[in-house]
């Protein structure tokens, strides 16, 4: 059962990993130039099958790539991008350590789940920064509005709010708390 | 000659008791208890040298009978060296009784024992580990009998200029106190019996009472609450942290694994962190989310006090009025109109810009709290250390550069943290160099009006270009005026946790109150004196060229046309002396209006003066502190110049090429 939970968790880490890896380049771009089919970017959420010879569920392993990958072009494709430079390089630097992570996780190696937790703090840390940016924004914008009438707030969808809640799930698998081993050993 | 053998238990300290001594020992008890005492003698070049071996023990404290025995000796029997036999195989463990070792005695010499072993698990760099700690270490296989000859030679012959571990600035504060206290006592050895003191050990306890200094015991009390409260944990538990992450830090210096098990969360937090391809790109995360928290999250806050204070246009005409307006209203109508302009548009708008200022100085310092107490930024000490010392600095040093971008004040008494004098004042004279909170605020300010289209470049730009001089000066520095080796150092590196909310409260007021204190007399002084300046002589308008403020601008016209800045922009930087963020109240009352003032500059202009600002003196507020800090008028005097002379320079050279090649006009 652990080793379902672990290869599960891979193949999500891949998931938030190819969406990172999306906004991470739209956002970085958006101010700049459009580029088209950028959400095939998310494609890379099949990355995990690459990997083919570490998994032991490869029926699963099948199944949830396509899920997944299907469930990332569809966000991805959805969704609009705020031009933010270095929001995206930082959005970028998380899939760069989740992608890193997966093959030493998947060989139950503390290095890949190293990689996996600073991965996942930083993406949690991105995620709630701009929630709370959100509510400050929120509490801004009607302390400005004192003595005029204003329009509701405009709020708009930044992708981080969705990574926050999506990279939420991903603490079961730390929590759960399997045993790692170095790589040495 | 008088050697004392001190060591975990099963480090081979007998092994090497026995080599060193042969068959001349002498086995007993230690007096008035049954623990055995070994002592025996050996000859160095006809010297006769009396060795004893002391209980084993894996620390000082007075809870057992042997590590009583071990220390008492130690301080009473005064030997003159003390050889550490350490189990190199396991190295960070051992390294605790070493430091409880360097608080008691000056001689010491380490024997990494069992060395044909360790050399399986680690890569051990002997000399770094004798750099770092100034003192002999020997590796010895003591059951080959490796290594026993030149431990002894180290120990007659050897050169002690112990580097002793340091504790966190708000425990070393406390500790001067008791050692004060303690030395007009007379008592010796007084940087230990205080620790020991604020760490309620009984036996010290009692030989203080004994002496009848209760005022000392209720001195150790006090303080030792405070320091409870601070770090939210019990005294023995603080203390033995911090002796931990010394250990932890001098076996991450000194050793290499080579294949070790049992891997903790903060091993592995560091594996990532301190990695050397992605350690660099997540400091630079933190940072920006950390800069993006603070400042994002004190904009309601900033807004809201400023609508307090100052009230507000409305979009379709009639106005909010602030409690500025209504004071001065209240106030008309039993004082001249003069005089309650003065007091309220005067003073009370100089507080009105300070207490704008508090939520981003607060944020600043919570951020920076959480990240030190956590255990975070000795990582980043860590990484940067090998880039900081190219600079001539220690990795410690960039802390306090850091810093010096939320403000160049408490960023300058950070360097208190470096130990090194030259490397201290090398970090104290590149601060300034460092944008702070109010200069990126100005920075903020004139690109929104000058530079729409590309704020955030030329903020970028103004940054870079800030780091880049900051790394030359302090690469051309460490080779020339500030000359000198970057000394080895223990990096302590604390296990990660998570920062009680009461600590992190108490070092975020601890690093905001003084700096609030100054900057609010300060930037007030300096509002009430613009005004002045704007309404005097008696009878002219407000602000127009008849009043002293515009007669400057008048005077100063033709002094900065090579450098490319206006007459008022010069005034603006002559108010920015006293705190940079009253640039922009001096451009508000020059100016009636943001159009007046965008047409009074070309963006190269604009640029120009940016440059300028980002370089030339700090204010007065950075400049007392560094006066503080070095107490040398040549110092502050060389800081001055050294900021104006880049910032000239960088003036004409941008604005000068700017106007060759038709840029910005």
């Amino acid at each position: 059962m652990k080793r379902e939970y672990l290869e599960f968790s891979v193949i999500y880490t891949a998931f938030l990993a190819s969406l990172c890896l999306y906004y991470g380049v739209a956002e970085v771009f958006a101010s700049l130039f459009n580029i088209p089919y950028l959400f095939l970017l998310s494609l890379f959420a099949v990355y995990p099958l690459l990997l083919w010879r570490d998994f032991h569920n490869r029926i699963l392993l099948v199944v949830l790539v396509f899920l997944m990958s299907a469930v990332a072009l569809l966000l991805t494709s959805h969704t609009s991008v705020p031009g933010d430079v270095v929001g995206g390089l930082s959005l970028l630097l998380v899939s760069a350590l989740l992608f890193y992570s997966l093959r030493d996780t998947l060989r139950e190696l503390y290095s890949g789940l190293s990689f996996y937790i600073v991965g996942l703090f930083l993406l949690l840390a991105i995620g709630l920064l701009q929630i709370l940016i959100l509510l400050a924004d929120i509490m801004d914008y009607y302390i400005l509005c004192v003595g005029e009438s204003c329009a509701p707030y405009p709020f708009s969808m930044r992708p981080e709010y969705a990574l926050f809640f999506l990279g939420l799930l991903s603490l079961y698998p730390f929590l759960h708390r399997w045993e790692f081993r170095r790589k040495s050993e | 000659m008088l050697i004392a053998l001190a060591g975990n238990p099963n480090t081979g300290k007998s092994t090497i008791f026995n080599a060193l001594t042969g068959s001349h020992q002498h086995v007993g008890n230690w007096p008035g208890v049954t623990v055995e005492k070994k002592e025996g003698f050996v000859t160095y070049k006809g010297k006769r040298i009396r060795v004893v071996d002391l209980p084993g023990t894996y620390s000082l404290t007075a809870y057992s009978l042997e590590e009583l025995i071990a220390r008492n000796f130690i301080l009473e029997e005064k030997p003159d060296v003390v050889i550490d036999i350490i189990d190199s195989t396991n190295l960070e463990r051992n390294l605790y009784l070493l430091t409880e070792l360097m608080e008691l005695t000056d001689r010491i010499v380490v024997a990494l024992n069992m060395f044909d072993e360790a050399k399986k698990k680690y890569r051990i760099d002997v000399e770094k580990m004798r750099k770092i700690l100034g003192i002999p270490v020997v590796p010895t296989v003591a059951i080959r009998g490796i290594g026993i000859d030149e431990l002894l030679k180290s120990a007659v012959e050897g050169k002690f200029s112990l580097k002793r571990p340091r504790y966190p600035e708000d425990v070393e504060r406390r500790i001067e106190i008791l050692e004060r206290m303690l030395r007009e006592l007379g008592v010796e050895k007084e940087r230990w019996h205080a620790i020991k003191l604020l760490e309620n050990d009984g036996d010290v306890t009692k030989k203080i009472q004994k002496m009848g200094a209760r005022d000392v015991i209720h001195q150790a009390e006090h303080l030792r609450h405070e320091i409870e409260d601070i770090y939210g944990d019990d005294i023995e538990s603080v203390m033995a942290s911090f002796r931990y992450s010394f250990s932890h830090g001098l076996f991450h210096e000194v050793a290499e694994p080579l294949n070790v098990g049992g891997v903790t969360i903060t091993d592995m937090l560091d594996h990532v962190v301190a990695h050397k391809i992605f350690g660099i790109p997540i400091f630079l995360v933190i940072m920006y989310l950390s800069f993006n928290f603070v400042f994002e999250m004190a904009a309601p806050f900033q807004d809201a006090i400023d609508l307090i204070f100052n009230g507000k246009d409305l979009a379709g005409g009639g106005r909010v009025n602030g409690l500025i307006d209504i004071s001065y209203l209240w106030m008309a109508k039993f004082l001249p109109a003069w005089a309650s302009s003065f007091i309220n548009y005067g003073m009370l708008r100089g507080l009105a810009a300070v207490l704008t200022f508090t939520p981003i100085i607060m944020l600043l310092f919570l951020i920076l709290s959480l990240l030190e107490d956590s255990g975070y930024l000795a990582r980043v000490a860590f990484l940067m250390d090998r880039i900081m010392r190219k600079m001539g600095l220690e990795g410690r040093g960039v802390i306090s550069l850091m810093l010096g971008l939320g403000c160049n004040v408490p960023a300058i008494m950070s360097t208190r943290a470096l130990k090194n004098e030259r490397e201290r004042k090398l970090s104290i004279a590149l601060n300034p160099l460092i944008p702070c909170g109010a200069r990126i605020q100005v920075f903020a300010f004139l690109t929104s009006l000058f530079f729409r289209e590309n704020q955030a470049l030329v903020l970028w730009s103004l940054l870079i270009i800030s780091f880049i001089v900051v790394a030359l000066l302090g690469y051309i520095y460490s080779r020339t005026i500030f000359k000198g080796e970057v000394e080895p150092f223990v990096m302590e590196l604390p296990p990660y946790r998570l920062p009680t909310l009461r600590g992190i409260a108490i070092h975020m007021w601890e690093k905001s109150e003084g700096f609030l204190r100054k900057a609010g007399t300060i930037i007030i002084g300096a509002a009430a004196i613009i005004w002045l300046l704007a309404a005097l002589p008696w009878g002219v308008e407000y602000g127009s060229e008849a009043s002293y403020i515009g007669q400057i601008a008048r005077f100063l016209g033709p002094v900065g046309h090579i450098f490319g800045l206006t007459p008022e922009a010069i005034i603006a930087l002559f108010f920015g002396f006293f705190a940079k963020e009253v640039v922009i109240d001096s451009f508000t009352v020059l100016f009636s209006s943001k159009e007046a003032l965008m047409a009074s500059m070309t963006s190269l202009q604009a640029y120009s003066f940016l440059l300028f600002l980002l370089f030339y003196t700090p204010c007065v507020a950075t400049l007392a502190t560094i006066y503080q800090e070095t107490r040398s008028v040549r110092f502050l005097i060389f800081v001055v110049i050294e900021g104006f002379v880049l910032a000239l320079l960088s003036s004409f050279l941008a604005y000068n090429i700017g106007t060759l090649l038709g840029v910005g006009g």
